[in-house]
């Protein structure tokens, strides 16, 4: 099974937008990086790898559901659960084909009849889920879903960097504020201590004049 | 069984402290399941305990960035946790199959055996049960009706270890203490430096301190 792409940028997001931006972004790219020669069913790993991705992608969606605008996420994610749920009917039909190409394996002749009798009418599940898998990824080309999901993710990652910036130069400006209040204070203090040396002097003075 | 929503979000703020609520819910649910998944007369908590347990592996897979040693090793137990339960329902997934198919050819053979008797007969011959199309089909089948009947039973009851031992060693509570850690060094501003390297501490329930937060606001 593929490992999850870690996503470092996810850490050094300023934003929670901003790193909506990068899991969605990245979790697309996993999910349709899948997409070549899952209709082959002689090589059952790769519908298990989309099916695997397509969960992620929705936990992100999920996750980050606040970051999106409603009616497009609404839709993005209700597509991705269609999907993952065509995904997951083959997947489901390809395991338990494997477990009975396995125990036939296991069992004598005698038990043949049965096991092989069920896997027959598996493997016409199976083609009827991969037919749907099919008209499932179809679908997604057709709505143009990767598309939409990257634009989702471009949109959250403009906004979280202007929140970002918004918020670096409101914390600029409170740190020019700060530092030329305590010059003011710092030249006043200066001042106040010049005017005090010099009336210091001047009573030295006159006790000078006076002795 | 659908994701309960995350309250008080604050989109402006690292993901790391945001996280942290989303998976105090997260592991709340999965813990929700806890005492009817330990019951063997109720095996839908199980299966709701699994889609649990996946929700919460993906999010600490992807804010493994965030949380570090502690974010992994939660990551890890969710993971295995689902795998095990994922074996369970495979089990009780594929057993139903199983009986329907088993069902079926009784259907037909019965069906068969009917008809090899005539439209009017009075009653059927025992000779008939050699009409019986599908009659050395069931061994097989009823061998493995046995076998993942035997196979749910030996994974169930190591699904119980599992969670007796989780539960010995702590684990929401390490998970639960080492992510607020990790979110209060992003809310407090953490070191630029150490946010980049993603710096870890060792052991479970510990911090890592991998987060940095975010300027000023």
């Amino acid at each position: 099974m593929a490992k999850a792409r870690e996503i470092p940028e996810i850490a050094t997001a300023r934003t929670f937008l901003e790193a909506a931006s990068y899991a969605v972004e990245a979790r697309t790219d996993e999910v349709f990086s899948h997409r070549e020669g899952v209709l082959d069913t002689s090589d059952i790993e790769k519908v298990h790898d989309m099916r695997v991705a397509s969960r992620r992608l929705r936990a992100v969606l999920e996750m980050f559901e606040p970051c999106f605008p409603r009616r497009e996420h609404r839709r993005a994610l209700r597509e991705v659960k269609s999907l993952a749920d065509a995904l997951g009917e083959r997947r489901d039909r390809d395991v338990a084909v494997g477990l009975l190409d396995r125990i036939g394996g296991e069992l004598t002749d005698d038990d043949g009849p049965g096991i092989s009798g069920l896997a027959a009418h598996l493997r016409t599940q199976q083609q009827a889920a991969n037919d749907g898998l099919a008209r499932a990824l179809a679908t997604t080309e057709v709505s143009g879903l990767k598309t939409r999901l990257l634009a989702l993710a471009a949109d959250a990652r403009a906004r979280g960097r202007a929140v970002a910036k918004r918020r670096e130069e409101k914390a600029q400006a409170q740190a020019e504020k700060r530092e030329r209040k305590a010059e003011a204070r710092e030249q006043k203090a200066h001042a106040e201590a010049e005017r005090l040396e010099e009336e210091a002097r001047a009573i030295r003075e006159r006790e000078g004049v006076a002795a | 069984m659908k994701a309960r929503k995350v309250k008080g979000l604050d989109l402006e703020r690292p993901v790391a402290e945001n996280a942290e609520k989303i998976l105090s819910l997260r592991l709340d649910e999965l813990y929700s399941f806890a005492p009817a998944a330990v019951d063997p007369s109720q095996p839908q908590a199980l299966h709701d305990m699994r889609i649990a347990a996946k929700r919460l592996r993906y999010i600490l897979e992807l804010t493994q960035p965030c949380f570090g040693e502690v974010g992994e090793h939660g990551a890890t137990t969710a993971k295995g946790l689902q795998s095990l339960l994922g074996e369970i329902h495979d089990c009780d997934e594929m057993l139903p199959t199983v009986l329907e198919q088993i069902e079926r050819l009784r259907a037909e053979d019965a069906a068969a055996v009917r008809d090899s008797a005539g439209l009017h007969a009075e009653d059927v011959d025992v000779a008939a049960v050699r009409t019986a199309p599908n009659r050395t089909s069931y061994r097989g089948l009823e061998a493995l009706a046995a076998y993942l009947r035997a196979r749910r039973d030996v994974l169930y009851g190591r699904f119980l270890e599992e969670w007796a031992r989780l539960s010995d060693e702590r684990f929401r509570e390490g998970l639960e203490a080492g992510l607020a850690e990790a979110a209060a060094e992003a809310r407090d501003g953490g070191d630029g430096e150490a946010r980049a390297n993603g710096a870890r501490t060792n052991g479970r329930g510990a911090a890592a301190t991998g987060v940095g937060a975010a300027t000023g606001g």
